[in-house]
């Protein structure tokens, strides 16, 4: 298959592989520390990068300039010394990619309501939510491959209870059963450990949905020549779900998969402005668009909407992947243009 | 599908050009009516102002009801109202009241000491555990109200009490009439809730109930039978309606009101200012800074030494009540907080720093002359060394070698409290100490702070009822329950809070207004001194109000807008 013809698969790969590189790589990318307060610019608009200075010289570096006065230009430079982190989480390191000399400071997306840089906690809350999509489907793919499986594969009395098992999963209203799991853990609860819980909760509530889908195919390929080709030479009912059954549903599975990310993405907003998301000062997209404020704080500071940009994108890729990998997986339903 | 559109679209167009032409027609006719429409976020949940415990039920009863004394809002002194004159006994413990004469209810029944005698009869009564009983009991023992004769009451207090009269603010007189029958029958709790006819509700306040559509308003008109004059004699209210539109976003009220389909919005949020900048430009609505308001913004940590009941484990770890119970951790705390970047970016600058116990709105009991703690990161590392801390690297360590670090806590979905939370975080890093934040529901972390008692450190607020130092008892004295930072003490934990709870007493008893203020002020100077709450910033009561309407007297004590509802006017 070229790529012309499945162009949906291509740019959600390049999309996604953009992201997750920029998530990686937040420290690097984000020209200051997500947590810092500038407080003496909070609300600060996004930072205007000029070429041409107060006198009416053309510069070739872009440039800003510090706040309240137009005595000097502070060009924008590329790798300069900042906040100490740790590149990967392993490499100390203190060079950002671009950055300006102090007391100029450059918020491209500008700042929040205590002055910290939105796009250094836009690429941090990238980090965030990309790691708990990935997270929880990891927790809720193999629950659902393995009771969509078992349930297509057996039939019969698994079948019925798998089949209840799931209804009632998704009957059971799961915003409320999230916050109730929520508030029953543990209070003192470092952000880390919110975020796993988190994971933890949306995982075990995100696979009954897919498990329905798996069970589906799985029931249909069941019935496929070479299942029971398989069958009557005698193959074990492992081999048959892990050679014949598995493989066979893996473009079913991705294209789930990428379509059940944005839930997860999502439901972290949702959390989030409930009251119930990852705590400060960890940064995410949720976090930031709850504190981002009323209609009319919005209005004022709009900049403070980005994150809500930044899930639309997100969830754009990850559409844009599902359709992909569905064209892929499944040839016959292409278009004939 | 265009097809489809077309025509819908027509209809709309139809639809809204009629209406442009109703408008048209009927506009020049239209006389403006004489009333006040207010946006509430909740309805009232009774009509019975003695069983009323919220914000929202309140504020719509007490246009209803009349009471003995009122405190008026702005003075924030007493003044008569059914009361016509008081007297303190010698000894402190008896209040007699003279009625006022020739008062009738809404349903014209007169007014006598027998309804006086019979609202305190049913507020004392354990089965009816009224919310406004609370200031009349008195470690079980209740003021009781005796009739003299028709026209005086007295009133017995278990105790001597300084300033009795403000607390006859806090009860509307019942009609005996009516809720007598009632309440023998054991009924009274049933009485006057929101399904009640409106004509079944009487009071002697300036308005009376029309009608209650749930969710959506309450309606009431002037009670022709109010007592009150102007002073050329006319018989208030001025207006003829009050209407109360429930609208629980507070988006939406401000949307209305901007849009002038209410006339008061209290409080306004610092960050809606803005949105109502324009209006106020063009003369329509003005906006008032009253400034610092009663709800000062906290922070504490928990000095419970007690065990969990159950588990046995301490309420907090041994190692980090150490810490919090060393005052000279307190106060380096207090230290490293920036107090005016708080008001500045929190509050959008309409916000004061609070150093004591009192607000400076408090106008009669607020002392200035307390210990402040100002933004000296210097100060508070030298506090934290003189206590054995170490700082190593960007670390806190204790004299055991414990990294100095604790959760502190607030309410969920509250986001001037994240804020506050966030910015304490930062300013406390820099001293080395990690604090973790955790959000809980409003009603769970109540529970928390009262009963459990299992947390570190919290972030919430405190207000003031009234502005007299005997309704802080609750919070003040080591026994109370709103004593959060160790609540409920069988006898007081340390010097200071047993000195406290002696001043409060002292003052209690006290008659004189210049005794009582000095022993107050040194229970403000204690509470600067120790810290065992940490104060941070009051935000400024702002309100706004259409040009047009009259006669308001915004204060900082509730009702801000409507405590003096029969002398608004719309001009």
């Amino acid at each position: 298959m070229s790529f012309s013809v499945n162009r949906n698969l291509g740019w959600g790969l390049v999309a996604l592989g953009g992201l997750m590189l920029a998530a990686l790589l937040a420290d690097f990318l984000s020209p200051y520390d997500p947590i810092a307060q500038h407080r003496e610019s909070a609300f600060a608009p996004p930072a205007r990068l000029r070429f041409v200075d107060a006198e009416g010289r053309r510069h070739w570096r872009p440039f800003v300039y510090a706040p309240q006065t137009r005595e000097r230009i502070y060009p924008l430079r590329l790798m300069v010394r900042g906040a100490p982190y740790r590149l990967l989480g392993v490499i100390s390191c203190e060079r950002h990619l671009f950055g300006v000399e102090e007391p100029a400071r450059v918020f491209l997306l500008g700042s929040d309501a205590l002055g910290r840089d939105v796009l250094s906690r836009l690429l941090h809350g990238a980090r965030l939510s990309l790691t708990l999509a990935g997270a929880a489907l990891l927790i809720s793919l193999p629950l659902a491959l393995l009771v969509g499986g078992l349930s297509g594969f057996y039939g019969g009395w698994v079948d019925y209870f798998c089949m209840r098992l799931i209804e009632l999963f998704l009957a059971l209203p799961a915003l409320y059963l999230v916050i109730a799991l929520r508030g029953a853990l543990p209070l003192s609860l470092p952000p880390e450990k919110v975020f796993i819980a988190m994971v933890a909760v949306l995982g075990v509530f995100g696979w009954a949905g897919l498990a329905r889908i798996v069970r589906g195919a799985t029931l249909s390929l069941r019935r496929c020549e070479f299942v029971l080709a398989a069958e009557s030479l005698g193959a074990s009912t492992g081999r048959i779900l892990f050679h014949h059954i598995w493989p066979n549903l893996a473009g079913i599975v991705f294209t789930q998969a990428a379509l059940a990310a944005p839930g997860f993405i999502l439901a972290e907003v949702m959390l989030s402005y409930l009251g119930l998301g990852v705590t400060e000062p960890l940064s995410s997209w949720g976090g930031m668009l709850a504190a981002a404020g009323g209609v009319h704080q919005l209005a004022a500071y709009w900049w403070n909407l980005s994150p809500g940009a930044a899930v639309f994108a997100a969830n754009l890729t990850f559409y844009l992947l599902a359709e992909g990998l569905r064209e892929y997986a499944d040839p016959r339903l292409q278009s004939p243009d | 599908m265009l097809n489809g559109v077309k025509p819908l679209l027509f209809c709309c167009l139809l639809i809204s050009a009629m209406a442009a032409c109703r408008n048209g027609q009927s506009a020049p006719s239209l006389k403006k009516p004489n009333r006040l429409v207010i946006s509430k976020s909740a309805g009232p949940r009774t009509f019975n102002r003695l069983l009323a415990s919220d914000e929202q039920t309140n504020s719509i009863t007490d246009c209803l009801m009349g009471r003995l004394v009122r405190i008026n809002r702005q003075t924030q002194q007493p003044e008569a109202e059914l009361a016509t004159a008081w007297q303190t006994s010698a000894d402190g413990r008896t209040l007699t009241c003279e009625l006022r004469r020739d008062v009738v209810f809404s349903d014209g029944i007169p007014f006598t000491a027998d309804d006086v005698v019979f609202t305190f009869q049913v507020l004392n009564d354990p089965a009816i555990n009224s919310p406004s009983a609370d200031p009349f009991d008195f470690d079980g023992q209740r003021v009781t109200a005796e009739k003299l004769d028709e026209r005086r009451v007295r009133f017995v207090f278990p105790k001597p009490y300084a300033a009795a009269e403000r607390l006859l603010d806090g009860v509307p007189i019942l009609p005996k009439h009516l809720l007598e029958a009632i309440y023998r029958a054991g009924q009274f709790m049933e009485a006057w809730t929101p399904a009640t006819p409106p004509d079944q509700i009487v009071g002697l306040g300036p308005f009376k109930l029309k009608e209650y559509v749930a969710g959506q308003r309450v309606v009431m008109t002037r009670n022709e039978h109010y007592w009150k004059k102007d002073s050329a004699g006319r018989r208030l209210p001025y207006l003829d309606e009050l209407i109360f539109t429930i609208d629980p976003d507070r988006n939406t009220q401000l949307l209305k009101f901007r849009q002038g389909e209410s006339d008061l919005l209290s409080p306004v949020n610092a960050d809606d200012v803005a949105a109502l900048l324009e209006s106020e430009q063009a003369g329509r609505i003005k906006i008032t800074d009253l400034g610092p308001s009663l709800i000062r913004e906290i922070l504490w940590f928990n000095l419970n030494d007690e065990k969990q009941p159950k588990s046995g484990h301490p309420l907090v770890d041994p190692v980090k009540l150490g810490w919090f119970k060393d005052v000279r951790f307190r106060q380096a705390v207090s230290h490293a907080i920036d107090r005016d970047a708080i008001a500045r970016l929190v509050f959008a600058g309409k916000a004061s720093p609070q150093w004591g116990f009192l607000s400076p709105g408090d106008k009669l009991w607020f002392n200035a002359e307390v210990k402040r703690y100002p933004h000296e990161l210097e100060s508070a590392k030298r506090l934290l060394a003189d206590a054995g801390f170490q700082l190593r690297g960007a670390e806190l360590f204790d004299a055991q070698g414990h990294p100095v670090t604790f959760t502190l806590l607030t309410n969920a979905g509250n986001t001037i409290r994240q804020k506050m939370s966030a910015m304490i975080q930062a300013d406390l890093a820099q001293l080395g100490i990690k604090v973790n934040s955790a959000t809980m529901e409003s009603r769970a972390l109540l529970a928390t702070i009262n009963d459990t008692l299992n947390y570190e450190a919290c972030l919430l607020a405190v207000v003031s009822g009234d502005a007299d130092p005997t309704s802080h008892a609750n919070i003040l004295s080591s026994a109370g329950l709103g004593h959060w930072w160790h609540p409920r003490q069988k006898k007081p934990a340390t010097a200071w809070e047993a000195r406290i709870d002696e001043l409060i007493k002292q003052q209690a008893s006290a008659i004189d207004p210049h005794e009582r203020k000095k022993l107050f002020d040194e229970v403000q100077v204690i509470l600067a001194e120790q810290q065992p709450f940490i104060f941070l910033a009051s935000r400024h009561l702002i309100v706004a109000a259409k040009t047009e309407i009259g006669n308001l007297k915004p204060a900082l004590l509730p009702d801000f807008m409507l405590w003096n509802c029969e002398e608004l006017i719309r001009r």
